[in-house]
């Protein structure tokens, strides 16, 4: 079957300006989505992983024009609408919807129930042409509401009467009373109790079929990802780490984030639990406020550092040119700590050997100087990273 | 084994909690917690009553707020009296000689002569003129009377004697024409004969000539000069009700007080002044009763301190509506439509907010005042003049002030609280849905800031009625005859050591006003948004 593309993010940028104050020296903006592309497949469930604060959310919202877009393209049934003038927009804002997190700030707490699901309806005329269309307008509220299993008498109650789980059906509602195509849903379950977590992504599942919907499932947490997502995106740092269907990315992770990640779901499965051992991720997400030229997670990255040690003959010849980083190199809890992105040089080098040091970890270069590009490695299988080819066949040093 | 003392209740009769559960909307909660705080309902009865009071009490007092009765200036709320045989009187602090009967005054004596020794001898009571005149145009003649030439006929009560014709029977004076609609229409008086002109005191006497012709039968006066300026006089003055020659010379005898101690008889030694009166005389006060003319007195105009006060709360709840209905206009779009487009938008305008911020009061009111002195504007709708704005006035000129600088404090908060409401979620959700800016922000930013908005109104309302009252204390508000209670109190401060009760009774009715609306505050905020609460 031919897959057509409903949503085509092409080098989406969106950029924050953190500049502090009128006469700040340089401006500061905060890459919160640097630069990412992906497709969406009609019908398809696409899921957006990372940790919290890689930018999932600026991406869902950038593309319903909640931000304005900093620089890309968003090309939603072959209209960029990035390029869009706001006053243009009223079409396609019925066609795409969002579903947010916090269902008890997603409501608005003076509206009832069928004030809140009707306003898209009333937005967007959609019973105009009908002979009553108050009474329509009421009789698809009762429709969508039992749809998602609510009664017809939450019609004229307020949002503070209903559970966490009732809202997020509410906001579910209304997300559904425009018909829409896409809906993108920002971590709909995260903030539920996890036995009220399977009930709706179930319920979300069946409304795909049901409805021909194509979801952008935003989420921090890769199990249920998984088992929602028919493809992949894992974000770090405002970029797209690795993109692929979801079986691909489980069984066979490429890239050292998405295997860092992976290692730290608790698996049942004992068959995954053997293959890899736990990755643990050390130090923090960098900032990004004007990130430098380098790969993202280089700081963060279990392949980014080649361990020398002194008893190498060469250990000179290896460590002169090469990045160091902040390092321990001494067992005697001595630190030299050596600034970040700097050549190694002679005299340095002899300083580090004089000093005694037994070993040393030292930056690839090729990782603290260049950022990698979102390349399909396989088919249908993105990964951003030098060197995923050693990786994967494991040869890397 | 224990006996179970509970069943299993058959699932029929299960209540059906999902429905039977009564649904509360946020005002309804917030009613509910206001009437539990006790004090709060407090201030809304004061503050129904204050506005209740203000709105309905100018109407059906007797006065208007500008009406002078200056014959009984300064009165206090409670009179002094004296019992001279069987008449009780009052002397006023500047010694003038009131008649009571029930706290109601019957007759002012007319002062005759001060002398040496500081006696005044009152001889003749005067004519009690206060009353309602119903303005007609003309009024009908008398059945029965004829008006002959060489009426007499006063300029300034709107009485006409026949000349001459005073002695009917033996000693009773005929009132040929006195205002139909007076209860003295042809009343006759006993004693005499008088010389009308000297006993009535008639400032004027004015003798109609040609007049023979008004003919009885006709009912109305006939359009000629000399009738004419009669219907004119009295369509202008009140009507006489009550006409009477004195009795008796009551004498006042002040010196008392006045004099040295030595020289003050012994068995005067603690009194002020003696009342004379038909041979019985009066040492001290006997009793106080209540002053039924001016229940709260009048000032040191003749007018009712009662009715300015109602009048002056009318005008701060009018400064206080106007200062809420800008605060409600202006401050809340302003605020709200600078918060939600935010960006250069908001800088912009809240660098304006920040420049009227950083004008003083005082001071723009004092500019407004000379700017706006010679401003009138007025409009005619269907034939009638009405003045919209009258410089003079000050309240105009307050509005001004308080609508142009008022809403500054309830921009910034609502601006504050839409930026944060902005980044909601449920705002978000009405974006991507397409909803417009305006309803985003009528519908979803203002009814969820409404809880703070109607908290800061309901501190920002005494505020406003405390500014007008403190501007016009110092003068630069409202100005007389025009009551606010800032004007009231100013002018009760001078001779505050003899009225007090002039400054009482506006101060009073501030600080009732501010307690109530401040109650009435606190009990919103706390009711509104419980984590505002102090302490
Ligand atoms: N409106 C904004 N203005 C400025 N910075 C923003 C704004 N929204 C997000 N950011 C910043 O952009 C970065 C990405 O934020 P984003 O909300 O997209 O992360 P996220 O992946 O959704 O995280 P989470 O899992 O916590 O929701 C963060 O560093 C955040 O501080
Ligand atoms: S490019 Fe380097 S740092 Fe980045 S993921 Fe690949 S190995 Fe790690
Ligand atoms: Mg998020």
């Amino acid at each position: 079957m031919e897959k057509k593309p409903l949503l085509e993010v092409r080098n989406l940028k969106k950029f924050f300006d953190k500049t502090k104050g009128l006469f700040a020296r340089e401006k500061k903006y905060l890459h919160a989505v640097d630069d990412i592309s992906f497709t969406i497949y009609e019908g398809e469930t696409f899921g957006l992983v990372g940790e919290s604060g890689c930018g999932k959310s600026t991406t869902g919202r950038t593309i319903v024009k909640l931000y304005e877009p900093t620089d890309g393209q968003i090309i939603f049934d072959g209209v960029d609408l990035a390029s869009i003038p706001e006053k243009d927009m009223l079409p396609y804002r019925r066609k795409i919807q969002m579903i947010f997190q916090d269902p008890y700030a997603s409501l608005n707490a003076r509206m009832t129930v069928t004030d809140i699901i009707a306003e898209g309806i009333v937005t967007h005329k959609l019973f105009k042409d009908h002979d009553d269309p108050e009474k329509a307008i009421q009789e698809r509220i009762y429709e969508l509401l039992e749809s998602v299993g609510l009664k017809k008498e939450h019609a004229s109650r307020y949002p503070h009467e209903f559970s966490g789980g009732q809202r997020q059906r509410i906001g579910i509602a209304r997300a559904l009373a425009v018909n829409p195509k896409l809906i993108i849903c920002d971590e709909p379950i995260s903030a539920l109790d996890v036995s009220i977590q399977a009930q709706v992504v179930n319920m979300l599942e069946d409304f795909q079929d049901d409805f021909g919907l194509t979801y952008l499932f935003i989420a921090h947490d890769l199990s249920m990802v998984k088992y929602i997502s028919d493809r992949i995106g894992v974000m770090y740092l405002g970029k797209l780490m690795e993109v692929a269907t979801s079986d691909v990315l489980y069984d066979r992770p490429l890239h050292p984030y998405t295997k860092a990640l992976l290692s730290s779901i608790p698996l049942p499965d004992p068959e995954h639990e053997d293959k890899g051992k736990r990755i643990v991720l050390q130090g923090d997400v960098p900032s990004p406020i004007n990130p430098k030229d380098r790969c993202r997670f280089a700081t963060r990255c279990n392949y980014s550092k080649i361990l020398v040690k002194n008893d190498d003959d060469d250990f000179r010849d290896k460590i002169v040119g090469k990045f160091a980083r902040e390092t321990v190199i001494d067992h005697d809890q001595h630190r030299a700590v050596v600034e970040e992105n700097k050549y190694i040089t002679e005299e340095i080098a002899d300083g580090i050997i004089e000093f005694g040091v037994k070993e040393l970890y030292i930056n690839r270069a090729k990782c603290f100087s260049k950022e990698p590009e979102l390349k399909e490695y396989e088919k249908e299988h993105f990964v951003a990273c030098h060197f995923t080819e050693e990786i994967d066949k494991g040869t890397l040093e | 084994m224990a006996k179970l003392n509970f069943d299993k209740v058959p699932k029929k009769d299960k209540l059906d909690t999902e429905q039977t559960r009564k649904s509360l909307t946020y005002w309804q909660d917030v009613w509910r917690r206001l009437k539990k705080n006790k004090s709060s309902m407090v201030g809304l009865v004061g503050v129904v009553i204050i506005v209740l009071l203000a709105v309905v009490g100018p109407w059906i007092s007797p006065y208007d707020y500008s009406d002078q009765l200056s014959d009984y200036s300064n009165l206090p709320p409670r009179l002094d009296i004296r019992e001279v045989g069987d008449t009780t009187f009052h002397v006023t602090r500047i010694y003038r000689l009131l008649e009571l009967e029930d706290g109601i005054i019957v007759d002012r004596y007319n002062e005759l002569e001060v002398d040496v020794i500081n006696k005044i001898n009152y001889y003749a009571k005067e004519i009690v003129l206060p009353a309602d005149l119903e303005n007609t145009s003309t009024y009908p003649l008398p059945a029965t009377e004829t008006l002959d030439a060489n009426t007499y006929y006063s300029e300034s009560w709107g009485i006409a004697l026949t000349d001459g014709e005073y002695t009917f029977g033996d000693d009773a004076i005929l009132v040929t024409y006195i205002h139909p609609d007076s209860p003295l229409h042809n009343l006759e008086f006993e004693g005499g004969p008088y010389d009308i002109s000297d006993a009535v005191y008639f400032s004027e006497l004015t003798t109609i000539a040609n007049y023979g012709e008004a003919n009885a039968a006709d009912q109305q006066f006939d359009i000629d000069l000399g009738a004419e300026s009669i219907v004119e006089k009295l369509d202008e003055t009140q009507f006489i009700e009550e006409i009477r020659f004195f009795e008796a010379e009551v004498k006042l005898n002040y010196s008392y007080g006045l004099l040295n101690d030595n020289l003050v008889p012994t068995e005067f030694k603690d009194v002020d002044y003696t009342i004379e009166y038909k041979g019985d005389e009066s040492l001290y006060t006997t009793d106080t009763i209540a002053n039924k003319l001016f229940y709260f007195g009048s000032d040191s105009q003749g007018r009712d301190i009662l009715t300015r006060v109602l009048y002056g709360a009318r005008i701060s709840l009018i400064v206080a509506l106007i200062a809420t209905l800008v605060n409600f206009i202006i401050g809340v779009t302003y605020g709200a439509v600078a918060g939600y487009l935010g960006g250069n938008w908001d800088n912009v305008m809240m660098r304006i907010v920040d420049i009227i911020n950083s004008i003083p009061l005082v001071l723009w009111v004092i500019l407004l005042m000379v700017v706006l002195r010679e401003v009138v504007i007025d409009v005619t709708i269907a034939g009638k003049n009405y003045v919209i704005f009258r410089g003079t006035s000050g309240l105009g000129t307050i509005a001004i002030a308080l609508g142009t600088v008022y809403w500054v404090a309830m921009a910034r908060l609502v601006r504050g609280q839409v930026l944060g409401l902005k980044e909601q979620e449920f705002v978000l959700v009405a974006r991507t849905i397409g909803v417009s800016n305006y309803k985003i922000i009528s519908r979803h930013l203002i009814p969820n800031a409404l809880g703070p908005i109607i908290v800061s109104m309901a501190m920002m309302i005494p505020a406003a009625v405390f500014t007008e009252a403190f501007l016009s204390f110092i003068g630069l508000g409202v100005s007389a005859p025009q009551a606010s209670l800032g004007t009231l109190a100013n002018a009760a401060l001078s001779g505050f050591q003899s009225y007090p009760f002039k400054l009482f009774f506006p101060a009073a009715m501030i600080a009732l006003m501010m307690l109530a609306f401040n109650f009435l505050g606190d009990g919103l905020r706390d009711a509104l948004d419980p984590r505002l609460r102090k302490g």
